[in-house]
C-alpha cells in the first residue's frame, strides 16, 4: 500500500498540469488510512478490505470533512486501477440526475453483471469483489422522485451492486432510502489533524507558510479541509504572483476567505452600541454609540457600499456578541434571535440593506 | 462617438482610476498563468464589469474585446426550445442566467461541457485556457449553482470561471470556497470627484467641483449613475452654471411623492389611491423591492424618531414576504396599511393593545 | 309528447304583431291555427295521454329534462325578448343562405343601419354569443331557433376537442358545404360552453382566434376580391355560427367578445317556471303543492333543468311534492354555485332575507358563515380573482375605522393567502389547497355590510399586467436596439443592458440626454453652440439606434415618435416629467433630418471604404484588422436594407425626411407636411440631386465570425 507505483496508463481525457491541478484534487487521500481524522469510520471500513462485504453506505456530514475522498480512496483500493472504471459509476449535482436517469443509466449500470479480472496491470493484487459500487455524490440535491425510484433498484441488485450515497444533510434524503443503507457520520475536522494535513500541504508544495497563518487557515474555514485548502492554495497563487513572491500573510487569507476585516466589524458594532474591548487597547475611530436611527442607517449604507456579503457581516457580528463579556444573556439571546431571522430571510432571497438595517436597528434597540 | 459611460470606459487595467491594490493583483494574476475561478462582487455601479473587462484584455490581449453575438438554441429536458443570446470572443464566452429564467441549469451545463471539450487551437494564443463569464450569478437557481460546483473542479484544465455579483449571500458556500473572492467596493467621493473631472477635462468643459460634489452625492457610490447624471446635465444645461437641478430619475420622484401621500392621510381611501400608483410603478417595470425600499426611505424621513425603527422593521418583513409570495402589490398595500396604523396610532396615542383588549 | 306551456293566444298575437311580422317562416295566421289545433288536440285527450305515459312506463328512462325539452320557438320559456333578439339575427341570415326568396323581408334590418354593408347581406357581427348562468335554457334556445329558421344544427360542445385544428377539421368543411350530410337543409354551427374545457392549453385562445378569423378576416378579402371566388377555396362565411357560454368574461373570450352580438340570458320570472313545472306534474302525475315548487324554484334560482331532475328524482321514489320532500332532495343542489362574483358579493355581504327563507335557515345557521363561505369559495374555483376582488373592494369599506385596524387585518390574510398560494404554485404542493380557502373566509366578519354596494369585478390587477407586458416589451426593444449597436460598432453598451440598471438608471436619465433644449431652427443658421448639441445628440442617438419616426396622429396632424418608445419610462400617470422639455414637432424634425443625413454619410463612406478594402484584399494585403475595420460600417448598411425590406412602412417614413434633407437650404417646413413632401419627391427626382448608388458587392473574411452575408456572385462582379 505504501509503495503505490506512479499509474502512467491513467492518462484521462483531460491532461491537467499538475501545476494547474487544483490541489485539492491533487492531495485526496490515495489510501482509506490517509483520511484524515475519521479514525472510526476508516476501522470499520478497513474490515470491508479484507472481509469484501459491503452494505450500502450511506455517508453524511459537513462539508469538506472527507466523505467524498473516503468512499473513492475505498473503491480505488478494491477494484485497483483498472477495474475502477468498469466498476465504479460515479455521479454527482453536476450531472442530469432526474428520474430519468435513475431509470436508465443507473439501472443499466446496476444490472451488468461485473467481469472477475483480479490481474492487475500494475501487478499488484486488488480484493476485486463481485460487486459493483454506484456512488452517489450530494445526493441531497436528487429529487424525491428519484430518490424513490432508487427504493426498487437497491434491493434488486443488491447481490451484484453496492450504492454509497454521499451527503451534507442526512434529513433530506428519504427514510426508505436512509433505513437500507448503514449510515457514517463524518464529524467536523479537530484543529490539529487539519493543521497537519495543511502542513503536509504546504511542505509538499514548498511554501512558507508560518503557524499563525494556518491557524486563521483553520478558523476561517470551520472545519472544513477542503476550504481550507483552497484557500491556501488561492493564497499561494496571489502570493507568487507578484514579482518578488512575499509571504502569506493572515490577512491575505481574509481576503480571500472574503471575510470582513475586525475593524470594520468593531466599528459597526461599536455604532450598534457594543463595546469593544480590543487587543491593542486603542481603537481607530472614537465615535462611540450612535444617537439615533440616522447614525444607524448612516453606518449600514457604508457598509453597504463597501460591498460586503450581508450574511458574512451578520455572522461575524453573531460571533462578536455571543462571546461577548459584559453583554446580559438576556441581551445576547435577544440579538441573536434577531440574526437568526435575519439569516432566514436572505435565504429567502431578501433584499440585503433592508435586513443589515433591521439587525441594526434591532441590537441597537436591545443594547440601549 | 458615444455616451461617456462607455466612452471614458477604462479599457485596460492600467486605466483604472481607484482601487489601486486590486488592479495590481489582478495584474500579477494574469501574468502568473496560473489564473484561478474568480468571484467579483460589490455594489452596482462599483466597476465590477470595468474590472473584468481589463482582466480579459490583460489575460488575452485585445482580441478580447472582439465581440460576436450568436443566437444558440438549447433544448430542456422537457423539449421546450429556448433561444438564448450569447457574447463571445475567441477567449471567452459571457452568459446572463436570468435570461433563461428558470432553465439556467441547463444552459450552464450545456455551455461549460461545450468550453471544457474544446481545446484553444490558436496556438499563439496567451493562454490555454477559455474564461466563461456569468453575470449576476447570484441570480442563479441552487440547481445551476450545484451544477457548477463540480465542474468547476473537473474542467480546470481549460476553462476558467468569473462570476460577477452583487453580493455573496446567495451563492452557495462551495462555489464561492472554489473561487478567488474579489471585493469591489464603491468608490469614495474622492474617487468619483477624480472620475468626473476626468470625464470634464477630456471632454473639454469646466465642471465646477461643487456641481460633482451634488452629483456625487446623489450618485451614492454608483459611478455609472453619476456619469449619465452628469451627461444629462450637460445635455441640458449645456454651460454648467447656475442652481444646478440634479434630474432625479422618475420613478424614485414618484416614489416620493407616494411617500408624502401616506404620511399626509391615512385613510382607506388614502390606500386607494396609493393602490393605483403603485399599479403605475409596477407597470414601469420598477422592481417592487426598489420601490418599497425608495418610499420607505422617504417616509422614515418624514415621521418622527420613535417610528423610525419600526417603518423600517415592517419594510423589512413584508419584502422578505413579497419575495416568497407572488402578487406583489398584495404586500406592498399591507406595508401600506400598517404603515398608515401605526402612524395614526402615533399621532393619536393610542397604542394597539388596547383596541385588541 | 309534451308541449305544454303555450302562452295565451292573446299574448302570442300582441307578441307577433309587435315586431317580428317577418321572422318567422310560418306565418302568423298559420301559426294560431295550429295553436288552437294543438290546443284542441291537447285538451280532448290530456288524461289519455298522461296515462298512456304512466302506464307504459316505456318513457321513463328518459330524462325529463329531454322530454320536456321545448321544440318549438313558441314553446320556449324566460324572457321573450331574448328569443326574439335572437331569432331576428337569425333572420338576418336567410338572404345569404336562402338566397332571395325569402330575403325580401330580411332586408329591413340592413336599411335600418345604412353604414354597414355587406355584399352577402350577412348581418353585421357573424358571430352570436348567448350568454347566462346554467340551466336557463340556452342551449335548447339555440337548437330550437335553428330549427325553425330552416337549418341543422352541427353542435360542437365541451366533449370536442377545442384547438385550432377542430376549426379547420369540422367547423369550416361544414360552413363551407354549407349543409350537413344527407341533408338538405343548411347548416347552422352551435357552439356549446364554448368558455369551458378548452383543451389546447391556451386557454382556447386558438381556438377563438381561429373562430374569428375564420369570420372576420376572410369576408374581408372577399370584399376586395369581389364577386367570384377565388381558387384557392378562400370563402366566406356564409353560415351563422351561435356560440353559448357561462361566463361572458371568461379570459378567452377576450377577443370574441367584440367580433360577436351578445344576449344575454337572465333568469324567467319565477311564476313562469312554477307554473310550469305544475304543469309537468300534472303530467307525470306527480302530486305537488304549489307552494313547494315555488319554493324550489327559488331553491335553484332559476335552473329549469335542476328543478326538473329534482322533480324526476322525487317521482322516482314515489313521493309527494311537499317542502320538506324538496328540501331533502336538493340537497346539495346549487349550494355554492355561480360564478365567483357571486362569492365574491357574498362574502363582503350577509345573506338576503329572501335567500335565508330559501333555504330554510334558522338564527343560528345563518350566524355560521365559516363552512358555507369557504364551501362557496371552494366550488367557485377562481380564489385568485376573488383575492383580487377583495383586495379591490375592501378599501370602500368601513371607511370610518379610525386605526384602520380592520384593513391591516385584511390585508394579513391576503398576505398569507399569497404567500401560501404562491408556495403551492411553486412547489407543486397541492396539500396547501384546502387551507386556501379559509384566507378568504374572515373578510365576511371584517367587513360585511348590509347594503354595501356591489363588489366590482376586480381588473386593476389584469390591466396592470398588460401594461407591464407592453412596457417590458419596450424595454426588450431597447436593450436589442444597444445590443446591435454594440454588435456593429466599436461601442459597447452592453454592461448596461442588464435588466435592474436598464430599468432604473439608463431609462429615465437616456431621456434626459436626448432631449437637450434645441431652438428649432433651420439647421444652417444655428448657433454654434447648439450646433454642437445638436451633433452630439445625433450621434448618441445613432449610436444607439434611436430614431423619430414620422406618424400621422388621429387627428390628421403629423408627429414625431421615438422609437423605440422610451419615453414612456419618464411618463407617469400620463404626465412626463417636469425637468424634461418637450420637444416640438420642429425640434425632432430637425434631429430626424439629421440622423439620417449621418447615416447616408456612414452608409456612403462604407461603400467607398468596402470597395478600397475589397481591392486590398484581392492584392492579399489585407490584415485581419483591417478587415475588421469594414465590418462596422458595412453591416450596418446590410442591416439598413433588412430592415427595409421587412418593414416598408417605417423605411418609408425614413425615407421621406432623408430627401428633405437635399433642400435643407429652403425655408423652415411649417408643420403640415403633405405638400412639402409632394415638392420633394419631385426635386430629388427630377435633379438627381443624390447620386444614384450602384450596388456593389464586396466580400470580406471574418475570422471566426459566421454572421458574415453570403451571396453568390460572378466573378467578373469583383472586377
Amino acid at each position: 500500500m505504501f509503495l503505490k507505483p506512479q499509474t502512467t496508463k491513467a492518462a484521462p481525457k483531460h491532461t491537467v498540469d499538475p501545476a494547474n491541478q487544483p490541489w485539492v484534487e491533487k492531495y485526496r487521500p490515495k489510501t482509506i488510512d490517509d483520511v484524515s481524522a475519521q479514525e472510526h469510520i476508516v476501522a470499520v471500513l478497513q474490515k470491508t478490505l479484507t472481509s469484501s462485504n459491503l452494505p450500502h453506505m450511506l455517508f453524511y456530514g459537513p462539508p469538506g470533512t472527507g466523505k467524498t475522498s473516503t468512499i473513492l480512496a475505498l473503491s480505488r483500493q478494491l477494484f485497483g486501477p483498472d477495474n475502477f472504471r468498469n466498476r465504479v459509476l460515479e455521479l454527482n449535482a453536476s450531472d442530469e440526475r432526474g428520474i430519468a436517469i435513475v431509470r436508465d443509466k443507473i439501472k443499466n449500470f446496476a444490472r451488468q453483471t461485473p467481469r472477475a479480472q483480479t490481474v492487475a496491470s500494475d501487478g499488484k493484487v486488488y480484493p476485486c469483489p463481485p460487486y459493483k459500487i454506484i456512488i452517489l455524490d450530494e445526493a441531497d440535491s436528487m429529487t424525491q422522485d428519484a430518490q424513490s425510484a432508487l427504493r426498487r433498484i437497491m434491493e434488486t441488485h443488491a447481490r451484484i451492486t453496492r450504492f454509497c450515497l454521499v451527503c451534507n444533510y442526512v434529513t433530506r434524503i428519504i427514510e426508505p432510502l436512509a433505513s437500507r443503507c448503514s449510515k457514517f457520520r463524518f464529524k467536523p475536522l479537530d484543529t490539529s489533524s487539519t493543521s497537519l494535513r495543511l502542513q503536509h500541504i504546504s511542505s509538499t508544495e514548498q511554501i512558507p507558510v508560518s503557524l499563525p497563518v494556518i491557524d486563521t487557515l483553520i478558523s476561517v474555514s470551520g472545519g472544513d479541509l477542503r476550504r481550507a485548502i483552497t484557500y491556501l492554495q488561492s493564497a499561494s497563487r496571489l502570493s507568487s504572483s507578484t514579482s518578488p513572491p512575499t509571504e502569506i500573510t493572515s490577512q491575505d487569507i481574509h481576503e480571500i476567505a472574503g471575510v470582513i476585516p475586525n475593524p470594520v466589524i468593531n466599528s459597526f458594532a461599536k455604532v450598534l452600541g457594543v463595546d469593544i474591548i480590543d487587543d491593542s487597547g486603542m481603537d481607530v475611530d472614537d465615535g462611540g454609540r450612535a444617537k439615533g436611527f440616522d447614525a444607524v442607517r448612516g453606518k449600514v449604507k457604508e457598509l453597504m457600499r463597501e460591498g460586503y456579503s450581508a450574511s458574512q457581516l451578520l455572522s461575524q457580528l453573531h460571533d462578536l456578541i455571543v462571546p461577548h463579556p459584559t453583554l446580559s444573556a438576556r441581551q445576547k439571546s435577544q440579538c441573536a434571535m434577531v440574526i437568526a431571522e435575519a439569516d432566514k430571510a436572505l435565504c429567502d432571497g431578501a433584499d440585503e440593506e433592508l435586513w443589515v438595517l433591521e439587525v441594526a436597528l434591532k441590537v441597537h434597540k436591545f443594547l440601549a | 462617438m458615444s455616451l461617456w459611460v462607455d466612452k471614458y470606459r477604462p479599457r485596460s487595467l492600467d486605466d483604472l482610476h481607484y482601487h489601486a491594490g486590486l488592479s495590481a493583483r489582478l495584474r500579477s494574476l494574469a501574468a502568473s498563468g496560473d489564473f484561478p475561478h474568480m468571484l467579483f462582487y460589490g455594489p452596482s455601479g462599483a466597476g465590477k464589469k470595468t474590472r473584468i473587462t481589463c482582466t480579459l484584455r490583460q489575460l488575452f490581449g485585445p482580441g478580447a474585446e472582439k465581440l460576436k453575438i450568436d443566437q444558440r438554441v438549447f433544448m430542456t429536458p422537457t423539449k421546450r426550445k429556448l433561444d438564448v443570446n450569447i457574447v463571445q470572443s475567441n477567449f471567452h464566452i459571457e452568459i446572463t442566467p436570468s435570461d433563461v429564467g428558470i432553465y439556467d441549469r441547463v444552459v450552464i451545463q450545456e455551455i461549460l461541457k461545450e468550453i471544457a471539450q474544446t481545446q484553444q487551437v490558436d496556438l499563439n494564443a496567451r493562454q490555454r485556457f477559455k474564461v466563461v463569464i456569468i453575470n449576476e450569478a447570484d441570480s442563479l437557481s441552487r440547481d445551476a449553482q450545484a451544477a457548477l460546483r463540480r465542474t468547476m473542479e473537473k474542467y480546470m484544465s481549460n476553462m476558467r470561471i468569473i462570476l460577477c455579483a452583487n453580493s455573496t449571500s446567495k451563492l452557495i458556500a462551495p462555489i464561492k470556497s472554489r473561487c478567488l473572492l474579489m471585493r469591489v467596493a464603491a468608490p469614495n467621493t474622492a474617487e468619483m470627484q477624480t472620475c468626473l473631472q476626468y470625464v470634464a477635462k477630456r471632454e473639454k468643459f469646466d465642471l465646477p467641483p461643487e456641481a460633482a460634489e451634488e452629483i456625487i452625492q446623489d450618485a451614492n457610490g454608483n459611478l455609472r449613475k453619476a456619469l449619465l447624471v452628469l451627461e444629462a446635465l450637460k445635455m441640458q444645461s449645456p454651460d454648467l452654471t447656475g442652481p444646478l437641478a440634479i434630474a432625479k430619475p422618475d420613478w424614485e420622484t414618484y416614489c416620493n411623492k407616494v411617500a408624502d401621500m401616506i404620511v399626509q392621510e391615512q385613510t382607506p381611501s388614502r390606500v386607494m389611491e396609493v393602490r393605483a400608483k403603485f399599479y403605475e410603478l409596477l407597470s414601469h417595470c420598477i422592481p417592487p423591492t426598489v420601490i418599497l425600499k425608495t418610499v420607505a426611505e422617504r417616509v422614515v424621513e418624514r415621521v418622527d424618531e420613535s417610528l423610525k425603527a419600526d417603518v423600517m422593521h415592517w419594510a423589512a418583513i413584508y419584502e422578505v414576504r413579497m419575495r416568497v409570495g407572488s402578487k406583489k402589490i398584495f404586500h406592498l398595500e399591507a406595508w401600506v396599511v400598517k404603515i398608515m396604523s401605526l402612524y395614526k396610532q402615533f399621532v393619536f396615542g393610542f397604542s394597539m393593545d388596547d383596541f385588541e383588549a | 309528447m309534451g308541449r305544454l306551456f303555450i302562452l295565451s293566444e292573446n299574448q302570442t298575437v300582441a307578441g307577433l304583431g309587435r315586431s317580428t311580422a317577418g321572422l318567422l317562416e310560418t306565418p302568423v295566421h298559420k301559426l294560431k291555427e295550429q295553436l288552437s289545433e294543438e290546443t284542441a288536440i291537447r285538451l280532448s285527450r290530456p288524461v289519455a295521454a298522461q296515462a298512456a305515459a304512466v302506464a307504459t312506463g316505456t318513457l321513463d328512462d328518459q330524462l325529463w329534462v329531454d322530454r320536456y325539452r321545448p321544440k318549438r320557438f313558441m314553446e320556449l320559456l324566460g324572457d321573450e325578448r331574448v328569443h326574439r333578439e335572437t331569432m331576428s339575427w337569425l333572420k338576418e341570415w336567410d338572404y345569404c343562405v336562402f338566397g332571395k326568396r325569402r330575403g325580401l323581408k330580411a332586408k329591413k334590418p340592413s336599411e335600418e343601419n345604412p353604414l354597414y354593408r355587406d355584399e352577402y347581406r350577412r348581418p353585421q357581427e357573424k358571430i352570436l354569443l348567448l350568454s347566462g348562468p346554467p340551466g336557463l335554457g340556452k342551449t335548447t334556445l339555440a337548437h330550437v331557433i335553428a330549427h325553425q329558421a330552416g337549418y341543422d344544427v352541427l353542435e360542437i360542445n365541451a366533449s370536442d376537442a377545442r384547438s385550432g385544428q377542430v376549426v379547420d377539421d369540422r367547423i369550416k368543411p361544414a360552413l363551407e358545404t354549407g349543409s350537413a350530410v344527407g341533408s338538405k337543409r343548411p347548416v347552422c354551427v352551435v357552439i356549446d360552453e364554448i368558455d369551458g374545457a378548452t383543451g389546447a392549453g391556451d386557454g382556447g385562445a386558438g381556438f377563438v382566434f381561429k373562430l374569428i378569423s375564420l369570420t372576420f378576416d376572410r369576408g374581408k378579402k372577399r370584399n376586395r376580391a369581389g364577386e367570384k371566388r377565388d381558387s384557392k377555396g378562400k370563402r366566406p362565411l356564409l353560415r351563422p355560427i351561435i356560440c353559448i357560454c357561462n361566463d361572458l368574461y371568461a379570459s378567452s373570450l377576450t377577443k370574441l367578445r367584440q367580433h360577436s352580438h351578445i344576449v344575454r340570458f337572465t333568469r324567467p320570472a319565477d311564476i313562469y317556471l312554477s307554473k310550469r313545472l305544475r304543469e309537468i306534474c300534472d303530467i307525470e302525475g306527480l302530486r305537488a303543492d304549489s307552494r313547494a315548487l315555488t319554493a324550489l324554484v327559488g331553491l335553484s334560482r332559476g335552473d329549469i333543468r335542476g328543478c326538473l331532475n329534482v322533480l324526476q328524482f322525487i317521482k322516482g321514489k314515489n313521493q309527494d311534492v311537499t317542502e320538506n320532500v324538496l328540501r331533502e332532495a336538493a340537497a346539495g343542489m346549487k349550494e355554492g354555485d355561480g360564478s365567483f362574483t357571486t362569492v365574491l358579493g357574498n362574502l363582503f355581504a350577509p345573506l338576503s332575507k329572501k335567500r335565508v327563507k330559501d333555504l330554510a335557515m334558522n338564527e343560528l345557521d345563518e350566524s355560521r358563515y365559516v363552512g358555507r363561505l369557504s364551501r362557496d369559495l371552494e366550488a367557485s374555483d377562481s380564489l385568485d380573482k376573488i383575492a383580487w376582488g377583495c383586495l379591490e373592494h375592501y378599501t370602500n369599506l368601513r371607511q370610518s375605522d379610525p386605526s384602520l385596524m380592520r384593513h391591516q387585518k385584511a390585508n394579513d390574510w391576503l398576505t398569507t393567502y399569497d404567500i401560501l398560494s404562491g408556495t403551492m404554485w411553486s412547489e407543486r404542493e397541492f396539500a396547501i389547497m384546502p387551507y386556501l380557502t379559509y384566507m378568504l373566509v374572515p373578510f365576511y366578519p371584517l367587513f360585511q355590510e348590509r347594503g354595501g354596494g356591489r363588489v366590482d369585478r376586480p381588473k386593476a390587477g389584469w390591466e396592470n399586467s398588460v401594461k407591464t407586458k407592453a412596457n417590458e416589451e419596450i424595454y426588450k426593444s431597447l436593450a436589442r436596439c444597444v445590443r446591435t449597436t454594440s454588435n456593429n460598432q466599436s461601442v459597447v453598451y452592453r454592461h448596461l443592458m442588464s435588466n435592474d440598471i436598464l430599468q432604473l438608471e439608463f431609462a429615465p436619465l437616456i431621456n434626459r440626454i436626448i432631449s437637450p433644449p434645441l431652438r428649432p431652427v433651420n439647421s444652417q443658421v444655428i448657433k454654434p453652440v447648439e450646433r454642437a448639441l445638436l451633433q452630439r445628440l445625433v450621434e448618441i442617438m445613432v449610436s444607439l439606434e434611436l430614431r423619430f419616426v414620422q406618424e400621422t396622429a388621429e387627428d390628421g396632424q403629423l408627429v414625431y415618435r421615438l422609437d423605440p418608445p422610451i419615453d414612456v419610462f419618464v411618463t407617469y400617470d400620463g404626465k412626463r416629467a417636469a425637468d424634461i422639455p418637450v420637444s416640438r414637432y420642429a425640434t425632432r424634425h430637425l434631429v430626424a433630418g439629421e440622423i439620417d443625413a449621418l447615416l447616408i454619410a456612414r452608409q456612403a463612406e462604407a461603400v467607398e471604404k468596402g470597395k478600397t478594402k475589397t481591392l486590398d484584399f484581392f492584392r492579399g494585403a489585407t490584415t485581419h484588422e483591417e478587415a475588421d475595420e469594414v465590418e462596422t460600417p458595412e453591416s450596418r448598411d446590410i442591416d439598413g436594407k433588412l430592415m427595409k425590406s421587412n418593414e416598408a412602412q417605417t423605411s418609408q417614413a425614413k425615407k421621406r425626411p432623408a430627401d428633405k434633407i437635399d433642400i435643407a437650404d429652403k425655408p423652415p417646413v411649417d408643420f403640415f407636411g403633405r405638400p412639402i413632401v409632394m415638392q420633394t419627391h419631385t426635386t430629388a427626382d427630377i435633379p438627381g440631386e443624390r447620386p444614384q448608388k450602384k450596388f456593389r458587392v464586396s466580400y470580406r473574411f471574418n475570422e471566426g465570425n459566421s454572421a458574415a452575408v453570403r451571396k453568390p456572385v460572378k466573378v467578373a462582379a469583383f472586377l
